[in-house]
């Protein structure tokens, strides 16, 4: 009954199109009114712990860090590094895109923010150079999802708080898949570039990539730091994203000099803004998932999964297609603040790792933003490409099949993602 | 005089973030350089946390920054649309009323109590009043879109994330163009 209420309340409080943060809010103070005993007093400090939550603290700042680093500036010294590594093979400025949109995606948090700043580059390059609009649009719509697989990533950050898992394991479980997506996508484009005799760059010298690689080098130092720092037991995720923030603040202000001393305020003022939405929506949805687990629903949940005897198998399958669907009509850190708690310990009792399972969630996050009605990155591509939201659909759909056959691997050989972690600790 | 409390909790938002990130850094540095370690910095930092949440999130209405899911209200007209974001409204209303009220019973709780911070020397009341303050701001800013919602003046109650991101990337090449 009290479950029942709380989803019908959620799910009608969201279609009103109120903010997901108060929808989560008020069906969970309202169910606990109506059904629960916990005190309105009580249930207001639970959104206050959100501050205090250790974990939740990374997001400020690697959000920050992000925000010094999404540059124009950042994203041309990548594309150029990459062009200069692999420019010169057949579909080269394709593939070339795919590499930048990874390097990106290791500054940068957010996957709309990767197809912004590598796609308003290299899109235009691509098209003089011969490729289709089409192809273009499509293979940056999709390899810019990389932006939330690839460490650091704020949706991780929020599936590791939402599930108390640990940030540096999930970050390095992102590694190797974060890599082996972005080979697939080259793969793919490599034969289809033969396919289509897509033209080839003049090969690069080695000094020009030295040159390139030294310029790009400031920014992936980042990544370095950040991981270098948590697996060395120099510091907590948390403070390796202050860090972070500082040193990208440094080289974005005082080497890179993208972003003058005057414009700090509005970045800091930026940053602040997405942070602030991110934890307005985090502390109510973990006031709802407080309401989810004291009412004991995740488990009943498991226990009625589980006596249907369903195979570990069948149930990432189930866990697959539903986060397809849900992926279709909200944004990720929504989806993995709700589902999470709900799913984990089912996995658990499964035998699947909590580590695996926040991967398999990303990858199929990140398919959910390249599809309609509400992937965002359609909207940033066609925003960016002047193309029809339809057109960009069709252009991303071929390599939206890559990402499926991603899927497949990432959910049924776990050792892609849990490898790594288990060798570093 | 509007005007500039507006400025002023801008301005606020992005000095506690600066604030939190150079309190966490000085004390990376101070234990790994310094090898002295001051316990009360992660206390420091998550009230200055609490803070920039709490003013953050009426910042974040007034500047239509939360998400949300309004594809439906859009597939309903104009007019009816307009009626369905009132309620919206309406119960985000309802929200941070009951919220309020439940944080401010809970601050005359603590400061009855007379606690005090763990590690920093004051009553645990004062930071934590971020809360009700928060709340407070929170109604008003929902009351300021219900008014101009109800008057018909254009508003919206949730953010486009698309088109947030696209602004930001036309604003930096309009910069870069500058340069």
């Amino acid at each position: 009954m009290t479950t029942i209420a709380l989803f019908i309340m959620l799910f009608i409080f969201m279609l009103t199109g109120m903010p997901i943060a108060v929808a989560l809010g008020l069906s969970s103070v309202l169910t606990i009114m109506f059904f629960g005993q916990t005190s309105l007093a009580s249930m207001s400090l639970k959104l206050l712990n959100t501050s205090e939550h250790y974990t939740l603290l990374a997001i400020p700042f690697f959000i920050l860090s992000g925000a010094f680093m999404t540059t124009g500036g950042v994203a041309r010294r990548m594309v150029a590094f990459a062009n200069a590594c692999i420019g010169h093979m057949r579909g080269g400025l394709g593939m070339a895109s795919v590499l930048a949109c990874m390097l990106f995606a290791a500054v940068s948090g957010s996957s709309p923010a990767t197809v912004v700043a590598v796609g308003s580059i290299v899109i235009a390059g691509m098209v003089r150079s011969g490729y289709t609009k089409e192809f273009a649009a499509g293979v940056i719509c999709n390899a810019g999802t990389l932006g939330i697989l690839i460490p650091p990533s704020i949706v991780i950050v929020v599936y590791a708080a939402a599930t108390e898992s640990s940030v540096g394991r999930l970050f390095m479980a992102g590694v190797i898949p974060g890599i082996l997506l972005s080979l697939m996508l080259m793969i793919a484009i490599y034969v289809r570039a033969i396919k289509l005799d897509l033209p080839l760059q003049p090969k690069a010298t080695l000094k020009d990539i030295l040159v390139a690689g030294r310029n790009s080098l400031w920014g992936l130092l980042l990544l370095a730091i950040i991981l270098g720092g948590i697996y060395g037991g120099v510091f907590t995720p948390t403070e390796a994203a202050a860090v972070a923030a500082m040193y990208a603040f440094f080289i974005a202000v005082f080497v890179y000099r993208d972003v003058k001393f005057y414009q700090v305020p509005s970045v800091l003022l930026d940053a602040a803004k997405v942070t602030v939405m991110l934890m307005f929506l985090i502390a109510n949805a973990l006031l709802f998932a407080h309401v989810l687990t004291t009412e004991r629903i995740p488990q009943e949940i498991a226990e009625q999964i589980i006596s249907m005897g369903m195979e570990p198998w069948q149930f990432l399958l189930v866990v697959n297609i539903l986060l397809l669907i849900a992926g279709n009509f909200m944004e990720p850190t929504g989806i993995i603040l709700i589902l999470a708690p709900i799913l984990l310990p089912i996995a658990t009792e499964l035998g699947i790792d909590p580590i695996h399972l926040g991967i398999i969630m990303v990858v199929n996050l990140e398919i959910g933003m390249v599809t309609p009605p509400v992937g965002l990155n359609l909207f940033v591509t066609a925003g960016i490409t002047n193309m029809s939201i339809m057109q960009v659909v069709r252009a991303a759909l071929p390599w939206l099949m890559v990402l499926l056959v991603f899927l497949g691997l990432v959910t049924y050989i776990p050792s892609l993602s849990l490898w790594l972690p288990s060798v570093l600790f | 005089m509007w005007g500039r409390l507006e400025k002023l909790e801008e301005g606020l938002v992005a000095f506690l973030l600066a604030a939190m990130t150079v309190v966490t850094f000085a004390q990376v540095i101070a234990r790994y350089v310094f090898n002295y370690s001051f316990v009360w910095a992660l206390e420091l930092v998550s009230f200055l946390f609490a803070w920039m949440i709490f003013i953050g999130m009426s910042y974040g209405v007034r500047e239509g920054s939360h998400i949300g899911m309004d594809a439906v209200v859009k597939l309903m007209g104009e007019k009816i649309g307009r009626y369905v974001t009132i309620l919206a409204t309406l119960l985000c209303i309802t929200y941070s009323v009951i919220i309020f009220i439940g944080s401010w019973n809970y601050i005359t709780m603590v400061y009855g109590l007379g606690n005090y911070a763990q590690d920093l020397p004051i009553p645990v009341w004062i930071p934590r009043l971020a809360l009700p303050v928060g709340f407070a701001l929170l109604t008003i800013r929902f009351c300021q879109v219900l008014y101009r919602t109800i008057k018909g003046e254009s508003t919206h109650l949730v953010a486009d994330e698309a088109e947030d991101a696209l602004r930001h990337h036309v604003n930096a090449s309009a910069e870069e163009k500058q340069d």
